[in-house]
């Protein structure tokens, strides 16, 4: 049908010139969705009864006028490190369900008039004991295939960015705090943000854009909300490009449009150390009765026991001289560049003391917007990452959507 | 009718201290090197360990200023 592989621009064309019900939408999507269930696929449960719902609820909107802008009526994926109403939690299954509410995230996107239409699994605590290897892989493989315009999850170390890498797909991990962190899984306090992985970086912005806002649940949020006017942006003529390392054919067609491209510092040490520190303390300590039941985290729970608040407390403060040096590395820069390929990485010790590894690990710890795509086959647009200093995502998405709009792209992979 | 206790110094003492008697003393670990078993996390531990940060630096940050 046409509402696969369509953008959520896309969709709500459609829905609003009356080419399509918005019930129709949710019954294709969850039969797409259906080849997904099952014990071991991407899908842990599809909530078609509510997702109808809601559906009707957009149609009846429709017919008398009412339009909440291009979120409204499209389904989306929620991953289970994220809570939704009535449901207990993956991570806290003793909570009984009257007393489950949706995360900050999903209950903004319901308030757009999206509607929540799969689960899609997780891998235990996030993969939280893989390190560097764990990835959001369910999320990335419902929106690279197309059977939904966009999904949620929640990034702590870089997982859902490795999803979509290796996927081929958007995602945007925004800045600390943009998105509440209300209602989602306690892998670390200090370095979860509520990401999106979509098919444009349009969309990803669009999300963002209704995922954002202050929230007094959430101790970390600076009650700011994210405006996405990409039109207000650095445009790519003259935008100052640190390059990490970037594609041959990325870093021509900077230079060719007129971006102004120097090469990046060399990271400071640590990151990596720093970063593990910081998610095994944080994690090890929320998580310690519920880790301690997971056969596969024992060696990781172990470790993050045998940590002392000395070291959590030297990591912290090493984190701050980094952030520190971070907005001064990016302070002659608009956008660092990072190769995918590296940091894409299937093993998860493989190549891990790399500079790009390090510039990633240092963005994560420095609470900066990071923007991937998954690279497009032979014909697309190569893969990437983009990232800046901290609310830099206008800059970013405006950079991504000229890319997207190069030679290179293409919209659908079957094509 | 149950009679109510009197709260006696000793008494809240006591009651301060239960919850710490009652963890156990470390969790099982052993803290010599040499009996540990190699890790990511304690490697890192290590390194970082070795690092000194300055001494003005505070362990608290804001993301956006």
């Amino acid at each position: 049908m046409a509402q696969a592989y369509a953008s959520l621009l896309e969709l709500n064309g459609l829905l609003r010139s009356g080419a399509v019900k918005a019930r129709d939408i949710v019954r294709e999507a969850a039969r797409l969705l259906e080849a997904e269930a099952g014990p071991d696929g991407a899908v842990r449960r599809i909530l078609l009864d509510e997702a109808m719902e809601a559906a009707r609820g957009v149609e009846r909107e429709l017919k008398r006028g009412r339009t909440r802008g291009v979120l409204q009526g499209a389904p989306f994926g929620v991953s289970e490190l994220l809570q939704t109403a009535r449901r207990p939690p993956a991570w806290d299954p003793q909570t009984p369900p009257r007393e489950a509410e949706d995360a900050a995230a999903v209950s903004r996107l319901r308030g757009a008039r999206a509607a929540p239409l799969a689960l899609l699994a997780s891998p235990a605590f996030g993969g939280i004991a893989e390190g560097f290897g764990a990835r959001e892989d369910a999320c990335a493989r419902v929106v690279s295939r197309g059977l939904l315009p966009f999904a949620v999850s929640l990034d702590f170390n870089g997982n859902v960015l490795r999803a979509a890498l290796r996927r081929g797909c958007w995602a945007l991990r925004p800045t600390f705090g943009t998105v509440s962190g209300f209602g989602s899984a306690p892998l670390s306090w200090t370095l979860g943000a509520v990401s999106v992985l979509a098919r444009t970086p349009e969309d990803c912005g669009h999300v963002l854009a209704a995922m954002s806002g202050g929230d007094s649940r959430c101790p970390h949020s600076p009650g700011r909300t994210f405006r996405f006017v990409p039109q207000y942006a650095r445009p790519v003529r003259g935008l100052r490009v640190a390059d990490a390392g970037a594609e041959a054919g990325l870093r021509a067609w900077l230079e060719r449009q007129g971006a102004v491209l120097a090469a990046a510092q060399k990271p400071q040490a640590l990151p990596l150390e720093i970063l593990h520190a910081v998610t095994a303390a944080e994690a090890g300590e929320a998580l310690e009765q519920e880790l301690a039941r997971c056969g596969q985290c024992q060696h990781f729970l172990a470790q993050a026991r045998e940590l002392a608040a000395f070291e959590y407390l030297r990591a912290m403060r090493l984190r701050r001289s980094l952030l520190d040096w971070y907005n001064l590395a990016l302070a002659e820069a608009d956008v660092l560049v990072l190769p995918a390929e590296p940091w894409a990485m299937a093993e998860p010790e493989k190549g891990e003391n790399g500079a790009p590894q390090q510039w990633v690990a240092t963005a994560l710890l420095a609470g900066a917007p990071i923007l991937v795509w998954g690279g497009g086959g032979p014909r697309g647009l190569p893969a990437f990452g983009l990232t800046g200093r901290a609310g830099a995502e206008n800059t970013l998405l405006r950079l991504a959507g000229a890319l997207a709009q190069g030679p290179w792209h293409r919209k659908n992979p079957e094509d | 009718m149950k009679t109510p206790v009197r709260l006696t110094r000793r008494r809240l003492a006591a009651a301060l201290a239960a919850p710490f008697a009652a963890a156990p003393a470390t969790n099982a670990q052993p803290q010599q090197d040499g009996a540990r078993r190699p890790g990511r996390i304690r490697e890192a531990a290590a390194k970082l360990m070795a690092a000194r940060p300055g001494k003005n630096i505070s362990p608290a940050f804001r993301f956006i200023p």
